[in-house]
């Protein structure tokens, strides 16, 4: 996956080197604004730059301690479900360092990824999380997660991030201050007319710095839910758990109360659906594309029947009516379909209750009936589906029996199966009402 | 004066030529070792399912004492598939076929409510569902890097410097038999 890496990296590092180049331009600006002399000029931007540096090493440690004595380290005790899935999502893009995984004790569905390379690459998951979606679905996140890993998206959005803040604050702190610190009225027209013009950046510095971060978030969000749906081959997964937590911040008070926690509104951008529905939506200042389209697009990989970057592309393309935003390298345009959910070997976590539904389930999905070792042989003259329901029907009379329960057939054609611990003398048929005696 | 210019642009443009098959040469060997690396990947998690199945048999056996016959095949199975035979295709279908002991054995621990309530069984089925998983997702990983590998290969200037060099060719690896892919349901 390293081709995709440089290709991102090739592309991005534009976006950042005009956020730096913008950066600098500003500092400038503010002198210019301050004074007219050479050497203050150069007295200012180094001021600015040391403050920039500051806030620099500020930002770089803030995500996880934002979260204070909520997050915990997970180290794959108890129920090594979360830990096997992430170790399946690194084996599946590439990474060579397993990620840290922690976890946020919030009810509130959410999972996001920080660090600043992925050899430091931390995944935080919430225990809301955890709890409402299954397998698959938290598979789809943590594939998502992993892709900003791999694409260097925590390191390039945090970057731009810090940016978009220094723009903002300083930006704040001059214009409050404006009143006091006045140019030396020296100047000559062109003296004059720089001033304006740096004084009309400096306005426009902070909403233009904004809507390159906000592009820069939406285009990788998307290229996240892209490489997930490749990783995984299984887009459902994804949309099925993006449809669970938008539903449930929508209706849920404890994000409104959550919301009103977190300070800054960039610590919420980099979550998989952003908590406030204004963040989201694929106008110019929002991080987050719409979750409906987002889920709309992998659905319509999954009915394409392909998982790889082109198909999310026309998904896209199709969806939004919009161009890509993605270009693909000739490595990246390549085919890969998609396969079933994981289902190879069925899920053990029912109850001896749901044992009807189980059984029904075992016998109507492919693990049983595997076309290379047919169970009985189907008589001549019959088609082959209808060969494939005999078999399935000899296979579920035999399930009953290895599972001892009793069968009564009903004149009315309804089969009645009784669990052993079924303790009545007789059974009425559901259908026709007929009163059954049961005999061992 | 000519010639020395002459002489000069014929020397940016052969240093260009060679900084060029450098970078290609490079980045061709980057690629198959990543194929390599994601080869041995795969094996990793064979042979893990490998060390997983016996205690699986294990814990089976107390509570489906009688279900003798899929417990042999699943042993008889494992033991083959880790005898790891020189011949790739041979050993891919061996793995393939304990992949298919080990689904019918979980479907017929369905009938077992008190073994899939135990903890041991639960953890070892999370286990080796994840095993499963990632042995597919070690496949997965090898067959998008020898696509990769084999797409760098044979774009234009690259392809000249591959033959240069004799880079070989990779295969795909397929474990599952075509039906597979066609997975059948009956829905009743």
């Amino acid at each position: 996956m390293w081709q995709q890496i440089e290709s991102n990296k090739r592309k991005t590092f534009f976006i950042l080197f005009m956020m730096t180049f913008f950066v600098v331009i500003f500092g400038l600006c503010i002198a210019i604004t301050l004074s007219s002399d050479i050497i203050n000029i150069i007295i200012y931007n180094i001021i600015f730059y040391a403050i920039v540096i500051g806030m620099f090493i500020y930002g770089y440690k803030r995500p996880l301690s934002s979260f204070g004595d909520n997050v915990y380290q997970y180290n794959g005790e108890g129920d090594k479900t979360l830990l096997n899935v992430v170790s399946e999502m690194k084996i599946a893009s590439g990474l060579t360092k397993m990620p840290e995984i922690y976890i946020l004790d919030s009810s509130i569905m959410n999972a996001f990824a920080c660090g600043t390379n992925p050899n430091n690459a931390k995944i935080v998951v919430s225990k809301g999380l955890l709890k409402a979606l299954n397998r698959d679905e938290l598979q789809g996140v943590i594939g998502h997660e992993i892709a900003h890993i791999v694409n260097r998206d925590t390191c390039y959005l945090l970057y731009a991030s810090i940016i978009v803040n220094i723009i903002a604050n300083i930006s704040n702190a001059y214009f409050r201050g404006m009143t006091r610190s006045r140019r030396s009225s020296k100047g000559s027209q062109a003296d004059i007319i720089i001033f304006f013009i740096a004084l009309i950046f400096m306005i426009l510095a902070p909403i233009l710095a904004n809507m390159f971060y906000f592009f820069l978030s939406r285009k990788r969000e998307y290229l996240a839910d892209a490489c997930s749906a490749q990783f995984t081959r299984y887009p459902e997964g994804l949309a099925s758990a993006l449809k669970k937590i938008s539903g449930e911040i929508a209706s849920s008070e404890e994000s409104a109360k959550e919301l009103k926690s977190i300070s800054s509104p960039l610590a919420t951008a980099s979550y998989i659906v952003p908590l406030k529905a204004k963040s989201e939506g694929d106008g110019l200042f929002s991080t987050h594309p719409s979750t409906k389209n987002r889920i709309k697009i992998l659905l319509a990989m999954s009915g394409n029947l392909r998982a790889d970057l082109a198909a999310y592309n026309s998904a896209y393309e199709s969806i939004t009516h919009n161009k890509s935003l993605m270009k693909l390298t000739d490595e990246e345009n390549r085919k890969v379909s998609l396969r079933e959910a994981h289902k190879e070997i069925p899920d053990i976590s029912n109850t001896p209750a749901n044992i009807n539904a189980q059984a029904v389930g075992i016998v109507g999905s492919s693990q049983i009936y595997d076309e290379n070792q047919p169970i009985g042989e189907a008589p001549e003259g019959y088609s082959n589906t209808e060969k494939e329901i005999r078999n399935h029907r000899e296979i579920e009379d035999m399930m009953w029996t290895l599972a001892k329960y009793t069968v009564i057939n009903c004149p009315c054609g309804t089969k009645l199966r009784l669990p052993q611990s079924y303790l009545g003398q007789t059974i009425t048929c559901p259908h026709c009402k007929m009163q059954h005696k049961v005999v061992e | 004066m000519l010639t020395l210019g002459l002489l000069a642009a014929v020397g940016i443009i052969v240093l260009i030529f060679v900084f060029s098959t450098i970078g290609i040469y490079n980045s061709l060997i980057s690629c198959k070792n990543q194929v390599k690396n994601a080869y041995s990947q795969i094996k990793v998690q064979l042979k893990r399912r490998h060390d997983l199945i016996p205690n699986l048999v294990e814990v089976v056996k107390k509570y489906a004492s009688h279900e003798e016959t899929v417990l042999t095949k699943v042993v008889e199975a494992r033991n083959m598939a880790s005898n790891v035979s020189p011949d790739a295709k041979v050993q891919a279908q061996n793995e393939n076929i304990l992949s298919g002991t080990l689904k019918t054995l979980f479907a017929v621990a369905e009938n077992y409510p008190d073994l899939k309530a135990n903890q041991n069984f639960m953890q070892l089925s999370e286990e080796l569902v994840s095993t499963e998983n990632k042995v597919s997702f070690a496949r997965q990983f090898y067959n998008d890097s020898v696509m990769q590998y084999n797409n760098k290969k044979e774009v234009f200037p690259n392809n000249i410097i591959a033959g240069m060099f004799n880079f070989e060719n990779f295969e795909l690896f397929e474990l599952d038999s075509p039906e597979e892919a066609k997975a059948v349901k009956v829905q009743f």
